[in-house]
């Protein structure tokens, strides 16, 4: 006797595999709540970003870290100078290239998956698609003099 | 005086702005040697005093009335100087390449045989109006780009001269050997088709017509009519009638050889894309081509080819009618699907990842003869011993649509751009591009990946997100999947600076054809046929590694080398395009096989080898489908078909209905012998129990006489199914029946199955709840003891490709042989989301319902020798209303009789 199961939950998307991503592709009322999801949760990841941001940058623009800076600068310098390699002090504009980083994946992400929604609209200009495209290539930060 | 070498001949009827706009950017051109003439044909609007001003640089003839395109152009012709080549040119043309006539005289002294150069014509929303004209037989009506189709213009049909049937007289360079040998245009016609029959009587002279790719002019195409339709269709009809007499038979006559094309020419759209091209390329050469959808017997009706190409050519031949069985049939597409040839002499042709073993052999061994893409193919099936003739037919790229000239457009942040084009598949892999890409580089890097990818039936943007690329790597973007018409996508590899791939196909390599065509570098492992192409076109290559980290390694080596040394990478890629132009372009790929159907013809049918006698592909397999109202059977059902099991002829299936629109999959007489069953027992499909029981032997007994004949019809094919949901509560009756059946279960969740049936059927939630769990009972209480499957609707859903794949494995392990496994793109034009309702939906489900439903969907039902005792309330419910039922049937019967 012979019998078979397919089971269900051993076929539940599994996204953290490489060799089968899982999922059908989404319907596209899907796709417009997964849209409409993945832009709530970046505005409110970016909120939370930028209110720990510019308490990072009141922190290293305060008086006692620009002190404290001074003073681990000279002695860097020194140490240097003796053969030492001390660690590249923090500064502001670290943080924000992480977060510029983060961003533009985010994005890049939002972009794929508002193509995914439109996909059913079959353009008949190569010229206008990859003018599109380019424009939003060229809203990632990196290219705008951040890094 | 220097002789003219050139007579320029514009005509003009009325439209003074054209001909002002016209002359004023012919001025502005390079004109050597020549002079221009302006036939007035009979205009009474500014033409007639506003030429006078331009006479010193032209001379005009004046017509005493409108005389026709025709005659208009004949007294031009007429007018000019002795010896001279002719130059037809319409008043409504703007020359906006100063260059264009020098560039036509080249071009016509190119060969001596070349007797007529037309150009490229475009209008003024850059759409491609002309790039050479084609009349086929069928028809007698022409077009002016093989397509037929409104195309945007990339720059198609630009590189270099083509010899053509005919161009259009709109811009036209004629060489004075044309006109001693045929004389001017002919006076038959008035206005439409003398251009193509002028170029079809030279080239009966021997004088051949090509257009010239370098020359492109701006035409507003019927200056002079268009403003009168009415009596634009009517020149055309009446040229066309003309035309169709004089060389209808000449047209049909250029066809050496005929043959049966069975594949796809829209869907699937991987065979559909190796077939367009193709098929257009057979034409030119002179094969006459029949087509046959290879599809149609495994397709649902609702991804059926609808029979329109959205193509003139494709769409001709596909209206011609189907020969009968002495022809030659090359079946390109799936080997599963070669059984199914037509012809006396059946070709297969078709590529494989690993050699075919098994029952995969087997369904080679359904051809007569093997065409294969690569050497490494053909090696591959000697290995495993066919014995049939194999040849190696290498694809082709059509070189109209993958040039250098095609238009680039670029990167304006200079940016080094990647292209990855690709499947999302373990065969292409392109997560080892996205991975490897993200190491090589550093987001400040002056560089970027741009991805093309098609992952049908896969969730492209929770797979990428899954990733989890560093977002300080290089810059990778997705370009939308696959979102242009096939005559706009060499852009996308023109406007790339290297192409890279990590797909270990062996026969994939349309990619690499078309980047290589363009002159854009790539980075490709060299295996299979692609190692073959990458090596004789002597581009860069790479091995291909299975491991994944190893190919990542090469890959970032690759690239890095690519970007160090540019300016070689695209002199060898220029030589690539060069040698893929040459010798993989389409026409050779046409030609090699014209050349082979010369062969087959010339050897006569007894000499072509002994025929094994070709045999039914499908080992048996019976399987019924089972499963409640609005659990997804109908989904089901069509995979089946997928996978080559028969259902029903076209007209034996029960009509589709608005609640479910792609079809019920229920053959009609299963389903009315169901339905009379049912009645006959006091019952329906909703009043599942407390039948009638003195009348149920009777109504046993017709239903078993009925399945007689729909068996019978369906044992006629060696593998087929059954799918009506009335067979969960009367299986029983008939299983015995049908020889070795296996079941495959469809299951849903309780709620939505519910939800679905009160929504439809307008039931009350507690007997749609009831209903399903009865049906359900009843579906495994039937089952048990037979080879079975249950497959949960929901899975089918969310992960179609693996779901289809599994139960594909799960009835061939449960003796169901001959399955052919459908293409990605398949399966997920069939699960469609689109159609999902009440997923997720909630109901009052029983505890007994909700535990049988643990049973079903954990696979857990199969392992129990009984099944857990019924919600009794629900089978009261049934009962009640069942009781009602008959006292309504009963009511109904004496009232008729009253």
């Amino acid at each position: 006797m012979w019998n078979g199961v397919i089971p269900t939950m051993g076929l539940r998307y599994d996204a953290h595999s490489l060799g089968w991503c899982g999922g059908a592709a989404m319907g596209s009322e899907q796709c417009r709540l997964r849209l409409v999801a993945a832009q709530a949760t970046e505005q409110q990841l970016r909120e939370l970003v930028q209110v720990l941001l510019a308490q990072g940058d009141a922190l290293l623009a305060s008086r006692s870290w620009r002190i404290g800076s001074a003073v681990t600068g000279a002695m860097a310098r020194c140490a240097r100078l003796l053969g030492g390699a001390p660690p590249v002090p923090q500064s502001a504009r670290h943080w924000h290239e992480i977060v510029d980083a983060h961003y533009d994946r985010l994005q890049r992400q939002q972009v794929l998956l508002e193509q995914l929604c439109a996909r059913d609209d079959v353009a008949e200009n190569a010229d206008a698609v990859l003018a599109r495209f380019w424009v939003s290539a060229g809203g990632e930060r990196v290219l705008t003099g951040s890094a | 005086m220097k002789r003219a070498r050139s007579s320029l001949i514009l005509l003009a009827w009325n439209r003074w702005d054209l001909t002002r706009r016209a002359l004023a950017s012919l001025r502005e051109c390079e004109l050597p040697d020549c002079e221009v003439i302006v036939v007035d044909n009979g205009s009474s609007d500014a033409t007639v005093t506003e030429l006078d001003a331009h006479m010193d640089w032209l001379r005009i003839v004046r017509l005493p009335g409108n005389l026709g395109y025709v005659r208009g152009n004949n007294a031009g012709i007429a007018a000019a100087a002795a010896g001279s080549d002719i130059v037809l040119l319409n008043n409504d043309l703007e020359f906006v390449q100063a260059d264009w006539l020098p560039r036509l005289r080249a071009c016509a002294d190119e060969a001596a045989d070349i007797g007529i150069v037309g150009c490229r014509l475009i209008d003024s929303a850059g759409h491609l109006q002309h790039a050479g004209s084609l009349v086929l037989p069928d028809t007698g009506a022409g077009v002016q780009i093989p397509s037929g189709r409104l195309e945007h213009d990339i720059g198609q049909y630009a590189h270099g001269a083509r010899t053509v049937q005919g161009v259009v007289f709109a811009a036209v360079y004629i060489k004075r050997r044309v006109l001693d040998a045929i004389g001017p245009l002919h006076e038959d016609y008035d206005t439409y088709f003398e251009d193509s029959d002028y170029c079809l009587r030279a080239a009966a002279a021997g004088l051949r017509s090509v257009l010239c790719g370098g020359v492109t002019l701006l035409h507003a195409q019927h200056g002079s009519t268009t403003t009168d339709s009415v009596r634009r269709e009517a020149l055309y009809a009446q040229g066309r009638a003309v035309f169709s007499r004089h060389w209808q038979p000449t047209l049909r006559a250029r066809y050496r050889q005929r043959l049966l094309w069975q594949s796809a020419l829209e869907f699937p759209p991987e065979p559909a894309a190796q077939s367009r091209p193709l098929i257009r390329a057979l034409d030119r050469a002179g094969v006459d081509v029949r087509y046959q959808s290879l599809y149609a017997s495994v397709l649902p009706a609702a991804l059926a080819e609808d029979g329109d190409s959205h193509d003139y050519v494709l769409n001709t031949l596909r209206s011609r009618p189907v020969p009968s069985r002495n022809s030659v049939a090359v079946v390109c597409g799936d080997p599963a699907l070669f059984y199914r040839a037509l012809g006396a002499w059946n070709i297969g042709y078709a590529g494989f990842e690993t050699p075919p073993l098994g029952e995969a052999l087997t369904d080679w061994q359904c051809a007569d003869e093997l065409w294969v893409p690569s050497e490494w193919h053909r090696r591959a099936l000697h290995a495993v011993s066919v014995d049939r003739p194999v040849s190696v037919m290498a694809q082709g790229i059509d070189v109209d649509y993958f040039h250098p000239l095609i238009r680039r457009v670029d990167n304006p942040h200079g940016e080094f751009v990647f292209l990855c084009v690709a499947a999302w598949d373990d065969v292409d892999r392109p997560w080892c591009v996205l991975q490897a890409f993200a190491r090589a580089f550093l987001r400040r890097d002056p560089v970027r990946l741009v991805c093309w990818i098609d992952a049908p039936g896969r969730d492209l943007h929770a797979a990428i997100a899954a990733l989890r690329l560093d977002p300080h790597g290089g810059r990778i973007s997705f370009l939308a999947p696959r979102s242009l018409p096939e005559n706009q996508e060499g852009v996308i590899y023109r406007s790339a600076d290297a192409l890279i791939s990590a797909s270990q196909s062996t026969w994939r390599i349309e990619p690499l054809l078309r980047a290589l065509a363009v002159a854009t570098p790539v980075i490709a492992p060299a295996h299979g046929a692609a190692g073959e192409l990458l090596r004789a076109a002597d581009s860069c290559t790479m091995p291909v590694f299975h491991n994944e980290s190893e190919q990542q390694v090469a890959l970032i080596a690759a690239m890095r080398e690519i970007l160090d040394a540019r300016a070689p990478a695209t002199a060898r890629a220029r030589a690539a395009s060069e040698y893929v132009r040459t010798y993989r372009s389409i026409e050779a790929a046409a030609a090699r096989i014209r050349n082979r159907l010369d062969a087959l013809s010339i050897a006569s049918p007894g000499s072509r080898g002994a025929r094994v006698g070709r045999r039914s592909r499908h080992a048996p397999g019976r399987v019924i489908v089972l499963g409640m109202h609005r659990s997804g059977t109908s989904c089901v059902a069509g995979l089946l078909q997928l996978m080559g099991l028969h259902g029903a002829q076209a007209g034996q299936w029960l009509h589709a209905g608005a609640d479910n629109a792609r079809g019920h999959f229920e053959r009609a007489d299963l389903h009315n012998a169901l339905v009379r069953s049912l009645r006959e027992r006091g019952g329906d499909w909703s009043i599942p129990l407390g039948w009638d029981v003195p009348s149920e032997p009777a109504a046993r007994a017709e239903l078993r006489r009925a399945m007689g004949p729909i068996l019978s019809d369906l044992e006629s094919q060696s593998a087929w199914f059954i799918k009506e949901p009335r067979l969960c509560l009367l299986l029983p009756d008939i299983v015995d029946l049908i020889e070795s059946p296996v079941c495959v279960h469809v299951v849903r969740a309780p709620a939505a199955v519910a939800r679905s049936l009160v929504a439809r059927d307008g039931l009350e939630m507690p007997h749609a709840l009831a209903l399903w769990e009865h049906y359900n009972r009843m579906a495994f209480t039937a089952s048990r003891g037979l080879p079975r499957v249950v497959i949960d609707y929901d899975a089918v859903l969310d992960a179609p490709l693996e779901t289809a794949r599994i139960l594909r494995e799960q009835l061939s392990g449960a003796g169901v042989g001959g399955l052919r496994e459908p293409g990605a793109t398949e399966i997920a034009a069939w699960v469609s989301r689109e159609l999902v309702h009440w997923q997720g939906a909630t109901a009052p489900v029983t505890t007994t319902q909700s535990r049988l439903w643990d049973l079903l969907r954990s696979g857990e039902i199969l392992k129990r020798a009984d099944l857990p005792a019924a919600d009794p309330s629900g089978t009261d419910l049934l009962l009640r209303l069942a009781a009602e039922h008959r006292a309504a049937l009963r009511r109904e019967s004496q009232n008729r009789g009253t």
